[in-house]
């Protein structure tokens, strides 16, 4: 609704500060624009940087705690438990609560939680990096 | 033509021109405001921060919640604000809270004007000075409510006020003004 004024002073107000007192310089516009679109383009280089590098980090990282868990499980007899299941099906049968108990006592509990971790941020870090690409490209 | 709200949610799913017709609609308003209070010398960079400040935080905006023509000029309020702190001049705040206003008080002085103020109050440039004498806050006031159509609801969310605190400065401005010409 627009204001009703009852005195002079608010219509010279109005007349006053209707019509700008200061004009910006024609190019201003363009210039924030570029300013904004090349700080975008910066946001975005480091962005990729950040989830390329993140990637590579963490599937060096995976690879390390792969070859650490692979001997882990072969130090802890873990494979011979394994071999039983399919050699002695019967004992396992018989003894399953004593056969899972020492399955799990060999597991490497936290090489196997890292190994999870770092295939987790493979997967997120590698998603971000491909959708980042695949947004460069479709602007392209 | 399409609504700020309109624009914004066309520049969210993607449309980067939409960005450049914000800009374009801003850029002379939010200059005109802010030169009144930095001087033309600073303007310019003082609305290009106000524009990367929006910028960052287009995606919170909510249109539910406040039109972007409060929410970007609460945005060059506060820069407005943190420019002229380091520059250690005026400060919006220097003027005291006033809620307590009655409601009488907030109506309009009707008394008539001197012919000669009147006469003075012709010339856009004289009343443009005198507004520029104005505390920081009363300013904000008139050039929202006059000059950008704004609600006193509106102004009180960009200057983050209660509306009796802002009908208070709006008549207190008003009355200065008349006694600066008298």
């Amino acid at each position: 609704m627009p204001p009703v004024y009852n005195n002079s002073m608010e219509e010279k107000l109005e007349i006053a500060l209707k019509e700008p007192l200061y004009y910006p310089d024609a190019g201003l516009s363009d210039h924030i624009l570029f300013r904004i679109v090349s700080r975008q383009k910066k946001l975005t280089v480091i962005n990729r940087s950040i989830n390329l590098g993140a990637t590579l980090l963490s599937l060096g990282f995976s690879i390390l705690i792969i070859e650490s868990l692979t001997s882990q499980f072969s130090q802890t007899g873990f494979y011979q438990y394994m071999s039983l299941l399919f050699s002695d099906t019967q004992a396992v049968t018989l003894y399953w609560k004593e056969f899972l108990f020492s399955l799990v006592d060999a597991l490497p509990a936290t090489t196997l939680v890292l190994c999870l971790g770092s295939l987790l941020l493979i997967l997120i870090f590698g998603r971000r990096t491909i959708s980042g690409w695949r947004g460069s490209l479709r602007a392209a | 033509m399409d609504t700020d709200e309109d624009v914004i949610t066309q520049y969210l799913e993607g449309d980067p021109q939409a960005l450049k017709i914000l800009i374009d609609r801003y850029t002379p308003i939010l200059y005109n405001f802010t030169a009144r209070f930095t001087g033309t010398f600073h303007a310019a960079d003082v609305v290009q921060d106000v524009f990367i400040k929006a910028w960052k935080s287009i995606g919170k905006f909510n249109a539910s919640k406040a039109r972007f023509k409060t929410w970007i000029f609460a945005i060059a309020r506060n820069t407005i604000i943190d420019h002229l702190r380091k520059k250690r001049s005026l400060v919006f705040s220097d003027i005291q809270n006033d809620d307590t206003d009655s409601f009488d008080e907030s109506i309009a002085d009707e008394s008539p004007l001197p012919d000669e103020m009147l006469e003075k109050l012709e010339d856009k440039t004289f009343l443009n000075g005198m507004i520029a004498k104005l505390p920081a806050d009363y300013q904000t006031v008139l050039l929202m409510y006059y000059g950008e159509d704004m609600t006193f609801a509106e102004i009180g969310e960009v200057l983050s006020k209660p509306l009796n605190t802002v009908k208070s400065h709006h008549r207190r401005a008003v009355q200065k003004l008349r006694a600066m010409m008298s």
